[in-house]
This record gives structure tokens, C-alpha cells and sequence, in this order.
């Protein structure tokens, strides 16, 4: 009985190490690999990411006045039953050299949903007062639930692959 | 006894150990495209994308829309232009399922570039699905349009996946558009008859539905 468990965890084992490597492998390719490091900011609390103080003022709809755009890489129109959403932060540049920026933004909900989000009528400089808006398309029913999420973007501009993430808890 | 039966597990376990190196996954197998066949009609789950295909339309010609900087054109097929006409939603998250191609016994066709929007230089004339990023909760429906010889037409299937190639230019193995990608085949029920009724019936100036 003893040798068969034995025997039983050596194969459990075997198959474990054949399959770890090739299951990491496989996460990368599909462009799952989360992130290794997760930070978690509740709203109206400061938090520094890529050099920039980051303070989420609010969630909420979008409102396109006449003649305004959604985000650049927001396909336009927005259907029945898609509302255009915003995150409203402060930022503030802990530098004084411009830079560009190279930020992954997301919206996620806690059901591991997640949509693009962009930039929108945002300029950070060090001493401006204006807010910062992340804008993203998502379905009615992820309204209320959305969170942001900023990871560092890969330099093909593709999804961001591991790394840490900065979430924005509503 | 004993020692003799130690002799033979020893020599058992060498021999299914020169047996496992022989013994291993096919490419396919390992790597993927991990298949899904599905059919006409039938929403089509994948992790993490489901597609629904309708029944496939031909044309002959097709209408491009006049722009702000060009007048209505005619574009002609080389063979006939086969559109299928799918839904599209990403299950989890954004995704494209830019990697369509229309299987046939003369090989695989890519949608064609008729319209622009090559090498994302330009941007297509028409909207294909294959430009489409898709994203939970958000459903698409649009065409893959492809352009075959006729006699292609009979038993096509079209194959769609979600690796897309268009964003994986650079980094370790991300220029392999199907490795580990999740691929539907779709029966689009093209026998012999329905191919020659759809080839025979092809449309002049059709309208191809931009994604909604």
C-alpha cells in the first residue's frame, strides 16, 4: 500500500515537473501572464506609479459634448447596451523632465473581465491643475463594478506581460 | 527471488524508458492550433472568445461606399468573393481574432486585401472582422470576405483564431501567429450542390456589413 502511494506521488510528481514549464510557456504566449506584483489604492489616496502621483478622484459615465471624441482607439459609435466610462485622477510628476509615458491602462471587474482603456484629454505637467481622464468602452452591466488598472506597456505596444500593476478600488 | 525480481523491474523500467523516447506529442498536439470544430448556426466556444457563423453569402462584385475622398466603386473578384458573416465576443478579455482563413482542398486563403488596410498602413475601405478588436460583453457582428476560384468553394471551411499576428511583431517566438492559439473550424455546409447553387447566384454590387 505504502510503495504504491510512493509510486503514485513519484508519477504525480513527474507530471507536475513536465507540465509546469510548458504551462508558463503556454500563459506567455497567450498573453496571460498576470502580474507579479499587485498594488491596490483606495480612492482619494495617493499612489506613485512610473513617476507620477496618481490620485483617483472618481468613476463615472463619460459625456461627449458636441463635436468631442471618445479616446483614440475606441471604435466609434458606441451600441445599445456600451457606455463610454471615465476615471478621473490627479496626477502629479514627481520629475521635472518631460518624458513619455509608457502605461498599460485597463478597465477590470472582479469577475476577471477586462476591457481597453485610453488616455483622454490629458496633458501631465508638473504644477497643472487639470485632472487626468482614462476613458474605456465597457458593457452596461460592468458600469458600477469597473476598476482601473495601470501596468507598464510592452514596448510593442501590446498587453503588458507580467510586471506590477497599480489598481484603482472603487 | 528477490534480487531477481529487482533485476527484471530494472530492465522494465529501462526498456519503457527507451520506449518514452520515441513516445512524445505531435507538434500540433503540443503546440496547437487547439481545434474546435463547430458548424454553421452554432455558437462556438472557445476560452476565450465565441463565435456564431451565419450561412455563408457569394458575390461577384462588391459595392465600396463613397468617402469624403473617393467616389462609389465596384471592386471585382479574381474567382468569387465567399462572405461569411459572424459574431464575435471576447469571454474574458480584449482580444483579436484577426487569423481568419477559409480552408479549401486547394489550400487556405486569407481574406482578401481588396479593400486596404495592408500592413496596417491604410485603413480598410470596408471593415472586416479580422480589424475588429473584441472585448467582453460587447458582441460584433461583420464579415470575413475572401476571394477564391470557384471551384474552391465546394467543402470550404473557415478556420478563425484568436492569435492575432498584427500585435506580435516582436519578442521570443511572438512572430508564430498559431502557436498556442485557440482555432475554430466551421462547417459552412458547402457540398457540392450548395457550392454550385452559391457560385451560380452570386451577388452583383454587394453591400458587406461593416461591424455592429
Amino acid at each position: 500500500m505504502r510503495r504504491a502511494a510512493r509510486i503514485v506521488a513519484l508519477l504525480a510528481l513527474m507530471g507536475t515537473a513536465i507540465y509546469l514549464p510548458f504551462r508558463q510557456e503556454w500563459a506567455y504566449y497567450r498573453k496571460d501572464v498576470p502580474a507579479t506584483h499587485t498594488r491596490t489604492v483606495r480612492p482619494g489616496r495617493p499612489a506613485v506609479f512610473q513617476q507620477i502621483r496618481w490620485t483617483l478622484l472618481g468613476y463615472g459615465r463619460a459625456v461627449l459634448k458636441p463635436g468631442d471624441l471618445p479616446a483614440e482607439g475606441i471604435g466609434s459609435p458606441q451600441r445599445p447596451g456600451e457606455t463610454l466610462v471615465l476615471a478621473t485622477l490627479r496626477a502629479e510628476p514627481l520629475t521635472k523632465n518631460p518624458r513619455d509615458f509608457e502605461i498599460d491602462y485597463s478597465l477590470r471587474d472582479r469577475a476577471g473581465h477586462s476591457w481597453s482603456a485610453f488616455q483622454w484629454h490629458t496633458t501631465i505637467i508638473q504644477g497643472g491643475k487639470d485632472p487626468a481622464y482614462v476613458m474605456g468602452l465597457v458593457p452596461d452591466w460592468a458600469v458600477g463594478t469597473f476598476e482601473l488598472v495601470m501596468r507598464h506597456q510592452h514596448q510593442d505596444l501590446s498587453s503588458a506581460l507580467g510586471g506590477p500593476e497599480l489598481v484603482f478600488r472603487r | 527471488m528477490r534480487r531477481a525480481l529487482s533485476a527484471l523491474l530494472a530492465v522494465g523500467l529501462a526498456c519503457a524508458a527507451v520506449a518514452l523516447q520515441n513516445t512524445h506529442w505531435s507538434y500540433t498536439r503540443a503546440y496547437g492550433p487547439f481545434v474546435k470544430n463547430g458548424r454553421v448556426g452554432q455558437a462556438i466556444t472557445e476560452p476565450l472568445f465565441t463565435i456564431r457563423v451565419e450561412p455563408v453569402e457569394a458575390a461577384r462584385t462588391i459595392l465600396v461606399p463613397a468617402t469624403s475622398y473617393s467616389k462609389p466603386q465596384e471592386i471585382p473578384a479574381n474567382g468569387v468573393f465567399i462572405v461569411v458573416i459572424a459574431t464575435v465576443e471576447a469571454r474574458r478579455s480584449p482580444i483579436y481574432a484577426g487569423q481568419a482563413r477559409l480552408h479549401t482542398r486547394y489550400g487556405d486563403y486569407s481574406p482578401t486585401d481588396k479593400f486596404g488596410g495592408g500592413g496596417g498602413l491604410t485603413t480598410p475601405v470596408v471593415t472586416p472582422l479580422s480589424y475588429v478588436r473584441f472585448q467582453p460583453g460587447m458582441p460584433r457582428r461583420g464579415a470575413y470576405v475572401f476571394d477564391v476560384p470557384r471551384e474552391a468553394v465546394t467543402g470550404a471551411r473557415l478556420y478563425v483564431s484568436d492569435h492575432d499576428a498584427e500585435e506580435a511583431q516582436f519578442g521570443f517566438y511572438r512572430n508564430d501567429p498559431r502557436r498556442f492559439a485557440d482555432e475554430v473550424h466551421v462547417d459552412l455546409g458547402l457540398d457540392t450542390r450548395e457550392a454550385a447553387r452559391l457560385t451560380r447566384t452570386a451577388a452583383a454590387g454587394y453591400s458587406v456589413p461593416e461591424p455592429s
